[in-house]
C-alpha cells in the first residue's frame, strides 16, 4: 500500500521510470517485492535495482550505479534503521538531484536528525499521525491524532513515531472489540474485530472485515515531504 | 551382563543419558518443558558433532552453523518446492552437508589455528549469505514454514513427540560418538591432536581423519538442523547466521571441549539460561555475557571435565 | 572511469574502518596471543559514549576525551578483571571469555544508552569532496589520516622506545621476556588498554559516516577479525592492508556484480587467498619445532 501511494504520487509528478535501492533486512525486502508486484499496474517502470546489508556504513558504489543508468527519474528506498539515513546522505554526497522517496519505514523524527540536510526534499508515505498539526481542520483524523500527539508528548518528553501510534490503535481496536463483543473469549473477540468499522486511529480509518484484517485504505497514507527539518503534508493527498 | 559389569562398561555414559531422557519428563508441569528438553537435545546433538570437530581433533569451526542452516533448510525447501517427503529430505539434507563439508574441508583444513576458524566463519556467513539473498528458493531473510513431518502416516508435531524423537536420536548419536572415538579413526584424532607432526610420523593420513570428522560433524549439525526446522515449523536464514555458530562453540566450550557427556550439558546450559533470564527483561543480555565469562573464568575446562576433576580430588 | 574512482572511495572509506579494528586485534594478539572478539564493542563504546555525553552538554572534544578514557579503562578491566585470572587457560577458553565480554558489554550498553541510532558531527563539514568526477566525504579522509597516523605512532613506538621493545619481546617468546625481567603482565595491560583506545578513537572517527547504535560491535568485529587474518595475524602493515583489501572488494563487487552478494565475494575472496597463503598476506610462516 505504501508503494501504491507513492507510486500515485509519482504519476501525479508525471514520472514513470524509477530506480530502487532496498535493504536486504525483512521489512525492505518485503516492501521491495509490494513495490515489484504493483508497479505495471501503476504505470511505473523498475528500470534498476540495487540492494544493500542493514548494518552497511557506505552505498555510494550502488547509488552511483543508479545515477550513471540512462532514463531514470526518481529512486525508491525500501527500508528500515539506519539504512535510509545512509542512503540519504550518500544521495546527496553524490549529488543525486532526482527525487528521492522514502518508505514508511523511517517515519520518525530521527531519521530527519540521522540524515540531516540532505532529508530536504525527501518524500514519503507516512499515517496522519506526524503532521497531526498540520491536518486540515475538517480531517476526520485530526482530533484523535492531535490529543495522542499531546498525550503522548506529555508522558513521555518525546516525538511521536507511527510505531507508537500503531500499537495504540491496535490496543484500542481489541479493546472496543472485547467490549462489543462483552467477553473476552478469543473466537468472539476475533469475530468482533473483524466486524470493526469506522474505528477513527492514528493510522488511518479502519474498516475492517473477515478478509481484509488490515483495513486500512490509500486514504491512511499522507504523503508528505521533508522541508525545513521537518514534516510537511503534500496539498491534496 | 551383572549389574556391576553394566557399570562398568563404557557404554554408561550413553545409558546414564537415556536414563536422563526418559526420567526428566516426570517432572514436567506442562508442554513447555518438553519443548526446553526437545530444544536442549537437538542442540546437543549438534554440540556433539562440533565437539567431535574441536574437542578431539583440535580444529576449530566458527561458521557450523551453515551446516544446521543446510539442514534446516532441506525440509524446508524440499517439501515446499519438490513435493519430496520430510523424511527423505532430511536423509538428502544430510547427505548434501556431508558433500558440502568434503568439498569446503579439503582445502580449508589445511589451515591452522585462527586461520582455520577464519576459513570456517567466511563459509558460515557464505551460507546465510545465499539463504538470506535466494528469496525464490528460501523465502529471504523471512524465511519460509516448514511443513510437518509425517512418518508411516501419523503426523508428527507438539513438543511431547519431539522430545522423544530428539532425546532418542541424542543418545544415538551420543552412542556413536562414543565408539567413534574409541575407534581407529577416534584415536588417529586425539595423536593429531596432540602432535599434529608425531601423528604424521607414525604414519596417520591427517588430512584424510580431519575430513572424515569434519564430514561427520556436519551430518550430526545438519541432522539436528533438520530437527529444528520441523519441529519449529518455521526456519529463518538465522539458523545459520554467525551468532548461531559463536552460540554452538559456546556450548561446546562450556560443557567441556573433548566431553561428549559435556556436550550435553553445555546445550542445557545455553538453551534454559536465556528462558531464565527473561525474566530480567532489560539486563537479560548482559547477564547471559556476565554468566559466560564467570563459567569460563572459574571452569575452564567447561563444566563437565571441572566437575570431574573436582569429584576425583574429592574422593580421594 | 568517474565510477572506478567512486568505487575506490568507498572502498577506501569502508576499509579505513575495518583496518583500525583489525589494528586492535593485531596488537592484543600480539603481545598475549589472545583474539580479543570484544574489540568491536571498544568501537561502540567509543562513539556511543561520545554522543551520550555530548548530548548531556558537554562539549565535544572532552566528550571525546572522556570516551576515550573510559573505553581504555574498560579495555584494562577485561583484562585484569577477565582474562588474567583465567591465565593458562586454553586458548578456546579465553576467545570465550572475550565473546561473553563482547556479550556482556552489549547488554550494558543496551541499559545505559539506548536502542537507536545516532551520530556525530563530522570534523570539517558534511559536504563532499568532488575528485576526478567522484565525491568523498572529508570525514572519509580523516579517517585514513587516523589510521596512518596510529600506525606510525605503532611503529615508531615499537622500533623506538624500551617499552615498544619489551613488547615485542613479549610477543616473540613471553617466558623469555619475563626471564630477562619484562613484566609481562604490565605489558599486556598495556596491549589492552592501547587496543581498546584505538577502538575508541575508530568509533568516534567514523560514527560520522557510519552512525552508531548499541550493537555495531558484532559486525565490525567480524570484519575486523577477518582482515587481520586476511593481512596475517600479528602484522599490524597487514592489518590495514587487510581491512583496506576488504573494504575495497567489497565496494567493487557492489558496483560492478551484485550489491547483494558483495559480502559473500569479499569472504569467498578470504577463503582463496588463505588457501594459497595459509598464513595470511603478511604474517610470519610459522615453524613448528619438534
Amino acid at each position: 500500500m505504501a508503494c501504491e501511494k507513492i507510486f500515485a504520487d509519482l504519476k501525479t509528478r508525471k514520472l514513470t521510470t524509477i530506480a530502487m535501492i532496498s535493504g536486504t533486512d525483512a521489512f525492505g525486502k518485503s516492501m521491495r517485492d509490494q513495490c515489484v508486484a504493483v508497479a505495471p499496474k501503476a504505470g511505473i517502470t523498475i528500470a534498476t535495482e540495487e540492494s544493500y546489508g542493514p548494518r552497511d556504513s557506505d552505498m555510494t558504489p550502488q547509488l552511483t550505479n543508479i545515477r550513471n543508468k540512462a532514463g531514470v527519474q526518481a529512486v525508491v528506498n525500501p527500508g528500515f534503521g539506519q539504512g535510509p539515513a545512509i542512503v540519504t546522505r550518500n544521495y546527496q554526497q553524490l549529488g543525486i538531484k532526482l527525487p528521492l522517496y522514502q518508505s514508511h519505514g523511517v517515519a520518525s523524527k530521527q531519521f530527519i536528525e540521522l540524515a540531516g540536510p540532505a532529508a530536504e526534499g525527501v518524500r514519503l508515505p507516512a499515517a496522519a499521525l506526524l503532521i497531526a498539526d498540520k491536518l486540515p481542520a475538517k480531517d476526520p483524523q485530526k482530533p484523535v491524532v492531535v490529543n495522542y500527539t499531546r498525550t503522548y508528548q506529555q508522558k513521555s518528553g518525546q516525538a511521536v513515531s507511527t510505531f507508537g501510534g500503531h500499537a495504540y490503535d491496535g490496543l484500542m481496536i481489541l479493546v472496543q472489540a472485547m467490549q462489543r463483543a462483552k467477553s473476552a473469549d478469543k473466537a468472539k473477540v476475533r469475530d468482533e474485530i473483524e466486524k470493526t468499522k469506522g474505528y477513527i486511529g492514528t493510522g488511518g480509518i479502519v474498516n475492517m472485515s473477515p478478509t481484509d484484517h488490515m483495513g486500512l485504505d490509500l486514504s491512511a497514507f499522507h504523503m508528505l515531504e521533508i522541508k525545513g527539518g521537518d514534516w510537511t503534508l503534500v496539498p491534496g493527498t | 551382563m551383572s549389574l556391576r559389569a553394566l557399570l562398568e562398561t563404557r557404554l554408561l555414559p550413553a545409558i546414564l543419558v537415556a536414563a536422563i531422557v526418559i526420567i526428566l519428563p516426570l517432572f514436567f508441569p506442562s508442554a513447555y518443558y518438553y519443548r526446553i528438553g526437545a530444544l536442549v537435545f537437538i542442540f546437543a546433538l549438534a554440540v556433539v558433532g562440533l565437539n567431535l570437530l574441536m574437542g578431539f581433533a583440535g580444529q576449530v569451526s566458527l561458521g557450523h552453523a551453515g551446516f544446521v542452516g543446510i539442514g534446516a533448510y532441506s525440509v524446508a525447501i524440499g517439501p515446499v518446492h519438490f513435493g519430496a517427503p520430510s523424511w527423505l529430505c532430511l536423509f538428502a539434507g544430510a547427505i548434501f552437508s556431508g558433500a558440502v563439508a568434503f568439498a569446503v574441508g579439503r582445502p580449508i583444513l589445511k589451515l591452522k589455528g585462527h586461520y582455520l576458524a577464519v576459513a570456517t566463519l567466511g563459509f558460515g556467513l557464505l551460507v546465510a549469505i545465499v539463504l538470506t539473498n535466494e528469496a525464490g528458493w528460501t523465502g529471504g531473510p523471512d524465511g519460509m514454514s516448514v511443513p510437518a513431518l509425517t512418518l508411516f502416516g501419523w503426523r508428527v508435531h507438539g513438543s511431547d513427540a519431539w522430545y522423544w524423537i530428539a532425546g532418542a536420536t541424542f543418545v544415538g548419536g551420543f552412542l556413536l560418538a562414543l565408539n567413534l572415538m574409541e575407534s581407529p579413526t577416534g584415536r588417529a584424532l586425539q595423536a593429531i591432536h596432540d602432535s599434529e607432526i608425531a601423528a604424521r610420523v607414525l604414519g596417520i593420513d591427517v588430512a584424510r581423519a580431519k575430513l572424515t570428522i569434519f564430514i561427520i560433524s556436519a551430518v550430526y549439525a545438519s541432522v539436528a538442523g533438520s530437527y529444528l526446522a520441523l519441529f519449529n515449523g518455521l526456519v529463518t536464514p538465522d539458523e545459520a547466521g554467525f551468532l548461531r555458530s559463536i552460540e554452538l562453540v559456546a556450548m561446546v566450550v562450556l560443557g567441556g571441549m573433548g566431553s561428549i557427556f559435556g556436550s550435553l550439558v553445555g546445550a542445557a546450559v545455553l538453551v534454559v539460561l536465556p528462558q531464565v533470564l527473561t525474566v530480567f527483561h532489560e539486563y537479560e543480555q548482559a547477564l547471559l555475557g556476565l554468566i559466560v565469562m564467570v563459567f569460563m573464568i572459574f571452569l575452564r575446562q567447561g563444566i563437565v571435565p571441572s566437575v570431574t576433576v573436582a569429584l576425583a580430588g574429592w574422593r580421594k | 572511469m568517474a565510477e572506478l574512482l567512486q568505487f575506490v572511495f568507498s572502498g577506501l572509506t569502508v576499509g579505513a574502518i575495518y583496518a583500525l579494528v583489525a589494528l586492535g586485534f593485531t596488537l592484543i594478539y600480539n603481545a598475549s596471543d589472545i583474539i580479543n572478539f570484544a574489540q568491536g564493542e571498544f568501537v561502540m563504546l567509543g562513539g556511543m559514549t561520545t554522543v551520550f555525553m555530548a548530548l548531556a552538554g558537554v562539549p565535544l572534544p572532552l566528550a571525546a576525551l572522556i570516551a576515550i578514557i573510559v573505553t581504555t579503562g574498560i579495555g584494562l578491566a577485561l583484562h585484569r578483571f577477565a582474562i588474567e585470572p583465567a591465565r593458562g587457560a586454553s586458548p578456546v577458553a579465553l576467545i570465550m571469555i572475550t565473546i561473553g565480554a563482547s556479550v556482556f558489554l552489549r547488554g550494558v550498553a543496551q541499559i545505559v544508552f539506548d536502542k537507536r541510532f545516532h551520530s556525530l558531527p563530522p570534523l570539517f563539514g558534511a559536504d563532499s569532496i568532488q575528485f576526478g568526477g567522484a565525491a568523498i566525504l572529508p570525514q572519509s579522509l580523516v579517517v585514513l589520516a587516523g589510521a596512518t597516523v596510529i600506525v606510525i605512532l605503532l611503529w615508531l613506538f615499537v622500533e623506538r622506545t624500551l617499552l615498544g621493545k619489551a613488547v615485542i619481546a613479549t610477543a616473540a617468546n613471553r617466558l623469555a621476556a619475563r626471564l630477562i625481567g619484562i613484566d609481562t603482565r604490565r605489558i599486556v595491560d598495556f596491549s589492552f588498554a592501547v587496543s581498546a583506545a584505538i577502538g575508541a578513537i575508530a568509533g568516534i572517527l567514523v560514527t560520522p559516516i557510519t552512525l552508531t547504535s548499541y550493537d555495531v560491535g558484532t559486525l565490525l568485529a567480524l570484519k575486523g577479525f577477518a582482515a587481520a587474518m586476511l593481512g596475517g595475524i600479528g602484522s599490524p602493515l597487514g592489518a590495514v592492508v587487510g581491512g583496506i583489501l576488504i573494504g575495497m572488494i567489497e565496494a567493487l563487487s557492489a558496483g560492478y556484480l551484485s550489491s547483494s552478494y558483495k559480502d559473500a565475494v569479499a569472504f569467498l575472496i578470504i577463503l582463496v587467498v588463505l588457501v594459497a597463503m595459509p598464513q595470511g598476506l603478511f604474517g610470519r610462516v610459522k615453524v613448528e619445532r619438534v
